[in-house]
């Protein structure tokens, strides 16, 4: 009879082990949801429709049509391929992350756009993108065509002569990420010192 | 086995802790860095008077995540760094890593030069806290 009692005794004490198991797993699940991952860049709330725009593709001539990416999670980069340091790394974090992507890497869409069309050729731009990723679109527009996107934008443009250098002049210019969500909406601007990691975070997010 | 239920009872208390530790941040206002601009901002500043009150300089603690946000409550367009803010839209940065950043900001008359520096949490304990939280 004794041996009866203890041995209902252990599997209560089994079955009570066990709750507290399930509580804490429960706990766990709790905590995960609520650290859910962020946006990481300069969010806009509520976010405003990205403004739209068409510029040929440096690939084919045709013209993209930013709002033709819905679906898509759209970096918009302003640059020019004789950046000697923002440019070159930007794009590369771009890559890196893009990578970092797996299976959702085809819907992060880079547009690369040309500040600089009087020295970036079409060849040199589609080239330039290609060296980071084959799938990157590099877009070239006149000044015309470029200056009501700049104002959109707010993208800050200044050539600045380097007498006596091979390259003539340098441009400073506005280095952020402009990210535009699946819907279409501008929803953040990612700084040059995120990493690769930063930007597929902040990808999944948006892909969510 | 009763100290094994005391060792998880122990544990599920630590994890309760942390967990409202996590929801419940110890310092809301320490947290968020609000700037707004005001309604007005840029009719004040067409007429030479000084129209939003954002600092020169801000300073935000690393370890403790906090968040810079700049409301803009004007009717017009407000520029903050290179990008534009909507009448009534906000813009909310939390910085992940030390150092300082440069933002300019302007409303259409306007300029004003704004950085923020971004320092490490000396407490451990906070620093371990932001990391489960990101």
């Amino acid at each position: 009879m004794e041996i009866e009692k203890s041995d209902f005794s252990q599997k209560s004490d089994f079955l009570l082990f066990m709750r507290l198991i399930k509580s804490l797993a429960l706990m766990a699940l709790l905590l995960a949801g609520c650290s859910a991952p962020r946006l990481r860049g300069g969010v806009f709330s509520p976010p405003a429709q990205a403004a739209d725009f068409a510029l040929p593709n440096v690939a084919n001539g045709e013209k993209v049509v930013l709002s033709s990416l819905r679906g898509n999670a759209v970096m918009i980069y302003f640059g020019y391929t004789t950046c000697p340091d923002i440019c070159p790394m930007t794009l590369s974090t771009l890559a890196r992350a893009k990578k970092m992507l797996g299976s959702d890497a085809d819907k992060m869409k880079v547009i690369f756009v040309s500040v600089d069309p009087d020295r970036d050729t079409p060849d040199k731009l589609r080239d330039y993108v290609r060296a980071f990723d084959q799938n990157f679109i590099a877009l070239r527009g006149s000044e015309d065509d470029l200056l009501p996107i700049l104002t959109d934008y707010q993208v800050v443009v200044k050539k600045n002569p380097q007498p006596g250098s091979a390259i003539g002049y340098s441009i400073d210019h506005t280095a952020f990420v402009f990210v535009v969500d699946p819907a279409g909406k501008l929803r953040e601007v990612i700084s040059t010192n995120a990493t690769a990691d930063d930007v597929a975070n902040d990808v999944r997010v948006l892909l969510r | 086995m009763k100290k094994l239920l005391l060792l998880a009872g122990l544990f599920l208390l630590m994890a309760l802790a942390a967990g409202l530790a996590l929801l419940q941040p110890p310092d809301p206002s320490a947290r968020m860095a609000v700037f707004i601009i005001p309604e007005g901002a840029a009719a004040r500043e067409s007429r030479g008077f000084p129209a939003a009150n954002l600092p020169k300089a801000i300073t935000l603690t690393l370890g403790a995540m906090d968040t810079l946000s700049i409301r803009n409550e004007d009717g017009f367009v407000a520029r903050v760094g290179p990008f534009k803010l909507e009448p009534g839209q906000s813009f909310t940065q939390q910085y992940d890593r030390p150092g300082t950043y440069e933002l300019i900001c302007t409303t259409i008359y306007h300029v004003e030069n704004m950085q923020i520096t971004v320092i490490e949490n000396p407490d451990p304990l906070k620093r371990f806290l932001a990391g489960l939280q990101k």
